[in-house]
C-alpha cells in the first residue's frame, strides 16, 4: 500500500527534478543562478588571497578600496560579493568557503539600510540553499525563525531543495511567460480606447523599514558575521545608507541613527568584528545613488575614498 | 497562508509528519491545532470568533435536541442570531450604513456615515453557513447533535475547507471526522492528483489571466471587443480560481481520508440557469435550496410565489458574496434568469414542438455561456455605474470595434498573448462542453492510467504551475467573501 502510494509521488518528483535540471542549467538558468558559481570560482582561482569581500551588489566596490587603503597588491584581495546575496546568503557563502577549506585574514561585508528590511524573495532562498552546506542548515533555520513568516522561509528552503527552478522563477517566468503568453502585468493600455497618462514606475529597492523586518535583517547580519568569524581572523562590517535614508529629513535621520546603533550594538558583542560607519555626511545625498540601494559612479568613488581611510589597521607583518 | 504559498508547503510537511506519528484521539487534537494555526496565520484575533461559533452552536444544538417547542425554536433563533449577527456586523454593517447615508443624502438630508473600518474575517461566510446548517438540521431532527466537542470543532474548523468551502453538511462530514480518531489513517492518493490539478488551475491559468479581467474595472475606457475579451477572461479566471481551491481542499481532505462534496461540474457546459446552478458552487446552491428556497415555500405555491422565492433566494445568494450593490444585482440577474427559464419551460412543455432539436444543443450551451458572462461583468465591475457602462458596451450599443482594437493590440505588440489566451478560452470551453465532468471524475479517469503516464501528468501539471506563476500571485478570489 505504502509503495503504491509513494511510487507515483517519487516518480512525480523525479520527473520534476529531471525537467528542472534540463532547462535550469547554470548557463541558461537566469542571472540569479548564474551569479552563484562566479564568486566561488573567484575564490578558488585566488589561492593566495588573504582578504575577502562578501555581501551583495552594494559591496561590489569594496575590493579596490581595500587594496588602496591597505596598500596591497590587487591579487591579495578577492572580490566574492554576489549580486542579490543579502545577509542570510552571505552567511551561506561564508560557510561554503569555509567548507572548501579557505581561511582569510580579513573578511569585509557591507550592509545598507535597505538590506535590513527587505522581504522574502524566492531567488534569495535559492542562493542560500545552493550555497549552504546541508549540515549547517540549522543556522539558516535560526535566522528564518526571526522572520514574520518562518514557514514561508522553511517552504522556500524545501522547494529549493527539491527544485532549483523554484528560486529562479523570476527569470524563468519572465522568459517563458513572455514567450508563450505575454506579460499580464502590462497595465491597462491593451484595452483602452484613449490611453491615459503613463503611470510612474514604482521605485525599485524601497522598503518600509518595519520593525519585524529589521529584526530579521539583524538576525541575518548576526548570522553572517558569526559565519565570517569562522572564515577570517578579523571581520569588518561596513554600514551604508540607501537613497531613502540618505535624505535630509527627521525620519531619515532617525532611521539612520537607529540602524547604526543597532549594528554597533550587534558588533559590540562580537570580539573580532570591527564596525565601520559610512553613514557620513559626505555620502548622505540621494543624488549619489543610481537607484534605491546602489551608489552611482560618483557615489562609489566618494565611498571608496571614505572606506579606504576607515579600514582597520593591519599589523605590518600582514602587509606585503 | 494560502494553498499556493511556500508557507503552506512547509505547513503540510510538518502537519502530515505529525499526523502520521499520532494515533487515536490525539490525532484529532493535532488536526484541530493545525487548523487553528492555519486559520490564525491570517489573523489570529479572529480565531476567537471561530471558537465562539464552535461553542455556541455545539451547546445550542445539544439544548435544541433536548428541548420541546416553543423553547426549541427560541434556542434555534439564538444560534441563527449569533451566526448571522456576527456575519452582519463584520460583512454588512459598513455597507448598510453607507447605503443609508447615501439614500438620506439623496433625499436632501445631509448625514455623514460613520467610517467603519471593519476587517472581514477570512472564510466567515463559509463557516457561518456550515454551522447554521448544523443547528437547523438538529432542529429539524434530521441529525442527532454531536456530543463530542472535539469532533464538532473539527467540523467547523477542518482546515482544508475552512476558508473557502465546499460548505459541508454535518450529516456527511461529522461521521468521517469521527472515524479519523477511531480508524487507522487511510490516505487516498488520488488527492495528490486533485491538488496538482488545483495548483495548475490556480497558478498557471487563473493567476495568469488575472490582468486581462482588469478591463471590467474601467469599462468606460475600454473597446467593446476588449470588454468582451475581459469578460471571457474573468469568467474563466473565477472558475479556475474557485474550482482550484475546491480541488485542493478536496485533495487535502482525501489525503486525510475524508471525502468532501463536489463543488463544480463543468459549469460552462450548462444549457440553462437551473443547470448552471447544479454545476457552479454546488455546495452553496444546495445550501440556498435547502435552507432558504424550500423554507420560503419553494415551488409548492403559485407561479408568482415560486418566482418570488427564486428571486429572494438569488438576491440573498448574491449578497452572500459581498456587501455591494453589484453582487445584489448579479443575484437579481440570476434570479430573473431562473424565473424566465421556469416560465419558458412551462410554455415549452405545453408545445413540445418548440423544444430545441438536439443538434442545436452546442449553440444553446454557447449562448448560455455568453449570458453567464453578462452576469460576470456585473460581478466584477467596481460600481453600479460601471455595471451599466459594461452592459452598454457588451450589448454592442457602441458597436464591437474589433478591427480598431486589433490594430491597437498590434501596435502595442500584445496581439499574440491575447490570441493565445483566446485560444486557451476556446479550448477550456470545449473541454467543459465535451467532457462535462467534475475534477473528481477527471482525476478518477487519470488514476485509471498506468502509473508512469499518471505520474508524468501530475509532474507536468505541478511543474507548469510553478513555471507559469506570475511574479506577484493574487489571492484566491473567494477569500474576500
Amino acid at each position: 500500500m505504502a509503495l503504491r502510494w509513494l511510487l507515483p509521488l517519487g516518480l512525480t518528483l523525479a520527473a520534476f527534478v529531471a525537467i528542472d535540471r534540463a532547462i535550469g542549467r547554470y548557463e541558461e538558468g537566469g542571472p540569479y543562478r548564474q551569479e552563484i558559481p562566479r564568486p566561488i570560482l573567484a575564490v578558488q582561482r585566488a589561492p593566495e588571497a588573504r582578504h575577502v569581500v562578501l555581501g551583495c551588489s552594494t559591496s561590489n566596490w569594496f575590493a579596490p578600496a581595500l587594496v588602496k587603503g591597505w596598500q596591497l597588491p590587487a591579487s591579495d584581495v578577492v572580490d566574492a560579493h554576489m549580486s542579490d546575496c543579502l545577509q542570510a546568503c552571505t552567511l551561506a557563502e561564508a560557510r561554503r568557503l569555509q567548507a572548501l577549506g579557505r581561511h582569510f585574514q580579513t573578511a569585509t561585508f557591507g550592509v545598507n539600510t535597505f538590506e535590513y528590511c527587505e522581504e522574502y524573495r524566492e531567488r534569495r532562498s535559492m542562493q542560500e540553499v545552493e550555497l549552504m552546506p546541508l549540515g549547517r542548515s540549522l543556522e539558516l533555520a535560526r535566522v528564518y525563525s526571526h522572520s514574520q513568516d518562518p514557514l514561508r522561509y522553511a517552504g522556500g528552503w524545501l522547494l529549493n531543495q527539491v527544485s532549483l527552478v523554484y528560486g529562479n522563477t523570476m527569470w524563468l517566468q519572465r522568459h517563458f511567460r513572455k514567450a508563450w503568453f505575454g506579460d499580464e502585468s502590462s497595465g491597462s493600455a491593451w484595452f483602452e480606447q484613449e490611453p491615459g497618462p503613463a503611470r510612474k514606475r514604482s521605485q525599485a529597492f524601497q522598503c518600509d523599514y518595519a520593525a519585524a523586518d529589521r529584526d530579521f535583517g539583524l538576525a541575518a547580519t548576526r548570522g553572517a558575521l558569526v559565519a565570517m568569524m569562522g572564515l577570517a581572523e578579523r571581520v569588518q562590517l561596513v554600514v551604508l545608507p540607501d537613497r531613502e535614508y540618505a535624505r535630509d529629513s527627521a525620519e531619515a535621520r532617525r532611521g539612520r541613527e537607529l540602524f547604526a546603533a543597532e549594528h554597533r550594538e550587534l558588533v559590540a558583542g562580537l570580539e573580532r568584528v570591527a564596525f565601520i560607519d559610512l553613514l557620513e555626511p559626505e555620502l548622505l545625498d540621494p543624488n549619489l545613488f543610481r537607484d534605491g540601494a546602489h551608489l552611482s559612479g560618483k557615489g562609489v568613488k566618494l565611498a571608496q575614498s571614505l572606506l579606504s581611510k576607515r579600514l582597520i589597521q593591519l599589523p605590518s607583518a600582514e602587509r606585503r | 497562508m494560502s494553498f499556493t504559498t511556500a508557507s503552506f508547503l512547509a505547513f503540510c510537511l510538518l502537519f502530515f509528519t505529525g499526523y502520521a506519528l499520532l494515533r487515536g484521539r490525539s490525532r484529532g487534537y493535532f488536526l484541530l491545532l493545525a487548523s487553528a494555526v492555519f486559520y490564525g496565520s491570517w489573523n489570529w484575533r479572529f480565531l476567537a470568533l471561530l471558537v465562539g461559533s464552535v461553542f455556541v452552536d455545539f451547546f445550542v444544538a445539544l439544548a435544541v435536541a433536548r428541548a420541546e417547542q416553543p423553547r426549541r425554536r427560541r434556542l434555534l433563533l439564538i444560534s441563527i442570531g449569533f451566526n448571522l449577527g456576527v456575519l452582519a456586523f463584520f460583512k454588512y454593517a459598513g455597507f448598510f450604513l453607507e447605503s443609508a447615508a447615501a439614500l438620506l443624502s439623496r433625499l436632501g438630508l445631509s448625514t455623514a456615515a460613520p467610517a467603519l473600518e471593519i476587517v472581514l474575517p477570512v472564510g466567515i461566510s463559509f463557516y457561518t453557513f456550515q454551522t447554521l446548517s448544523y443547528t437547523v438540521d438538529v432542529y429539524r431532527r434530521r441529525l442527532p447533535p454531536s456530543r463530542d466537542l472535539l469532533e464538532f470543532a473539527l467540523y467547523v474548523m477542518f482546515f482544508p475547507q475552512l476558508v473557502a468551502g465546499p460548505i459541508e453538511r454535518a450529516g456527511r462530514l461529522l461521521p468521517q471526522l469521527r472515524a479519523l480518531s477511531r480508524e487507522p489513517w487511510r490516505p487516498d492518493p488520488t488527492g495528490l492528483g486533485l491538488i496538482a490539478l488545483g495548483l495548475f488551475k490556480k497558478i498557471a491559468l487563473a493567476d495568469g489571466v488575472y490582468g486581462y479581467a482588469s478591463a471590467l474595472s474601467a469599462p468606460e475606457r475600454a473597446f467593446p471587443a476588449a470588454l468582451w475579451f475581459a469578460t471571457y477572461a474573468f469568467a474563466f479566471q473565477i472558475y479556475w480560481d474557485f474550482s482550484a481551491y475546491s480541488d485542493i481542499a478536496i485533495g487535502l481532505a482525501r489525503l486525510l481520508g475524508v471525502e468532501l462534496m463536489t463543488n463544480f461540474r463543468s459549469p460552462y457546459a450548462a444549457t440553462g440557469p437551473s443547470d448552471f446552478w447544479r454545476r457552479w458552487h454546488i455546495s452553496l446552491s444546495e445550501w440556498l435550496r435547502d435552507y432558504l428556497y424550500i423554507p420560503l415555500g419553494g415551488n409548492r405555491g403559485s407561479a408568482f410565489g415560486t418566482y418570488r422565492n427564486l428571486l429572494l433566494t438569488m438576491l440573498l445568494g448574491g449578497l452572500w458574496h459581498g456587501a455591494a450593490w453589484q453582487f445584489l444585482l448579479w443575484g437579481a440577474f440570476h434570479g430573473c434568469l431562473l424565473i424566465a427559464a421556469r416560465a419558458l419551460q412551462g410554455k415549452l412543455s405545453s408545445w413540445p414542438k418548440l423544444a430545441l432539436p438536439r443538434w442545436l444543443r452546442p449553440l444553446q450551451t454557447l449562448a448560455f455561456f455568453h449570458v453567464t458572462c453578462l452576469g460576470w461583468a456585473l460581478f466584477r465591475a467596481p460600481t453600479l455605474e460601471a455595471c451599466g457602462e459594461a452592459w452598454r458596451k457588451l450589448f454592442l450599443l457602441d458597436g464591437l470595434q474589433l478591427r480598431a482594437w486589433l490594430s491597437h493590440l498590434a501596435e502595442l505588440r500584445e496581439l499574440t498573448p491575447v490570441a493565445l489566451w483566446f485560444g486557451v478560452f476556446v479550448i477550456a470551453w470545449l473541454v467543459q462542453y465535451l467532457q462535462p465532468r467534475s475534477s473528481k471524475e477527471l482525476v478518477a479517469q487519470l488514476w485509471s492510467w498506468p502509473m508512469l503516464p499518471r505520474a508524468f501528468a501530475i509532474a507536468s501539471l505541478a511543474y507548469l504551475a510553478l513555471l507559469l506563476s506570475p511574479l506577484k500571485p493574487p489571492a484566491f478570489i473567494y477569500f474576500q467573501f
